[in-house]
């Protein structure tokens, strides 16, 4: 069977993997290019949206479960899973949410920055390695 | 132009170790975690349409019913 991530094929399962390094090394360019110091102020924000929009995408419940197709979905177990991933989704979106509002906003507010002191790339990436790991969990829960 | 690149991974190595661990450490471990917590549950399937049942047991956790 072929290896699927959330509805995505192999190959764009690799992009979305190393989306990051893409996105980094774009920011890299661009910085040295304007000869723009500090790495927290573009990249972070933009990997954390991505990331949503990847949570977003766990939403979308397995089409078989969609369609009524129950052939595969026999366990509770395996429909319970479906679900609560599809859960996850929306509350990790909404997380994601939250962290992208306020990477943005302390971006070019000192003040904000102040109330809640964060490392916008750790933080950022973090997230995405969760991102993965729940795209991944939903692989296996359609594979299964 | 190998400063250039070199750089890149001096600023951004924590870039690179996410994605290596999103690439090669987050789908073995999800994926052993998956098998281990869906472990012995029988996965049984019921064939559609003709009213004929067909039961399968998957012959190890994890892996598709035949």
């Amino acid at each position: 069977m072929r290896m699927q991530s959330g509805g995505f094929d192999a190959t764009a399962r690799q992009l979305i993997v190393g989306l990051p390094l893409f996105m980094g090394a774009i920011e890299y360019i661009w910085r040295v290019a304007l000869k723009q110091p500090g790495r927290d102020d573009f990249f972070p924000i933009s990997l954390v949206a991505s990331s949503v929009s990847l949570n977003l995408a766990m939403t979308v419940l397995p089409g078989e479960l969609r369609r009524g197709a129950y052939s595969r979905w026999f366990s509770e177990r395996r429909i319970a899973e479906a679900f609560l991933v599809a859960n996850l989704g929306i509350f990790a979106s909404l997380i994601g949410m939250l962290l992208w509002i306020y990477l943005l906003v302390a971006s070019f507010s000192e003040e904000v920055r102040a109330i809640l002191p964060m490392h916008p790339l750790r933080d950022a990436l973090v997230y995405y390695v969760f991102s993965i790991a729940v795209n991944e969990w939903k692989a296996w829960v359609e594979k299964c | 132009m190998l400063n250039f690149v070199l750089g890149f991974f001096r600023e951004y190595w924590p870039v690179v170790l996410a994605y290596a661990i999103a690439r090669f450490v987050v789908p073995p471990v999800v994926g052993w975690i998956y098998r281990k917590t869906a472990g012995d549950e029988p996965r049984v399937e019921v064939g559609r349409g003709s009213g004929n049942v067909q039961t399968q047991i998957a012959a190890k956790p994890g892996e598709m019913p035949k």
